[in-house]
């Protein structure tokens, strides 16, 4: 590379700048990185295999950056656009194969096999239609859970990246999660008993 | 779905489940009940929100909670994996 930072890390620092057309190249960058580590990933592996989203981002900053010794503030910068992209990606994904099942598309014999797969992608859409009720109540903490479960941000780098105090992030994550889990209840119950 | 509360009356209830989350468990129901007065809503939204709280436990201890019987959503079983 000459010595010049990756494509990734210049972006990241002009980003974090000011400069929002940094964010507009840096985002299709990251989207192919991660669709492309997530489709490897479910191919090698047997049915019924958990992405982890959180170890996948993190690896798509080490591979991007080309370094195995991340930068604190870059790494956590860029987990910041990644969790965003993430959630789309296996959101979709999930979306996608409940809309197959729907329209009968899956052959008979699979469904032993793949029904926990099934209950986690109603599961992940489930936790996306949360998430979005919370940041109709609550933006930044809707913003804080999407950071935690998606770019495995943790507290300490949340506060740093967001400019506020540790404490303040212990408190938004734990209503945040409060909130969250009685509206997961709510939905489970409602469609019970739909 | 339910329509979101508006951003003062939101801003009550964060305020006053952080307050009653700080306190030990058993002063906690006094404490809301004697800050929200006649405001029976605004009691039920803290108490909400304070019954689904595990006290600052990782998602990943809950399911240690739950072994032991304490409830906790179908869907949240799902945080266990992110």
């Amino acid at each position: 590379m000459n010595g010049e930072k990756p494509p990734v890390t210049r972006l990241l620092h002009a980003w974090k700048e000011g400069d929002g057309a940094a964010l507009d190249q840096l985002i299709p960058l990251v989207y192919a990185e991660l669709r492309r580590m997530a489709a490897s990933q479910l191919s090698h592996e047997p049915a019924g295999q958990t992405l982890q989203p959180t170890a996948l981002v993190h690896e798509a900053y080490l591979r991007l950056a080309g370094t195995d010794d991340p930068d604190f503030h870059d790494s956590a910068h860029f987990r910041c656009v990644a969790a965003r992209v993430m959630r789309q990606i296996l959101v979709d994904r999930a979306r996608a194969k409940q809309a197959a099942k729907r329209d009968g598309g899956w052959r008979v014999g699979l469904d032993d096999a793949i029904a926990p797969i099934l209950e986690r992608d109603a599961s992940l859409v489930a936790l996306d239609d949360a998430l979005a009720e919370l940041a109709r109540q609550d933006e930044e903490k809707a913003r804080i859970l999407e950071l935690k479960y998606f770019g495995g941000l943790t507290a300490e780098e949340m506060a740093a990246v967001l400019g506020v105090t540790l404490n303040r992030i212990n408190w938004q994550i734990r209503t945040a999660q409060a909130w969250l889990r009685r509206e997961l209840e709510a939905a489970d119950s409602k469609s019970a008993s739909a | 779905m339910r329509n979101p509360l508006s951003r003062a009356r939101w801003s009550e209830v964060e305020n006053l489940f952080v307050g009653a989350a700080e306190l030990p468990p058993e002063q906690r129901q006094g404490f809301v009940q004697s800050q929200c007065g006649l405001d029976k809503e605004l009691q039920e939204e803290v108490f909400a929100l304070l019954r689904y709280d595990t006290g600052g436990l990782e998602i990943q201890q809950t399911i240690a909670l739950q072994t032991f019987g304490i409830r906790i959503p179908n869907s949240a079983s799902l945080l266990l994996l992110l």
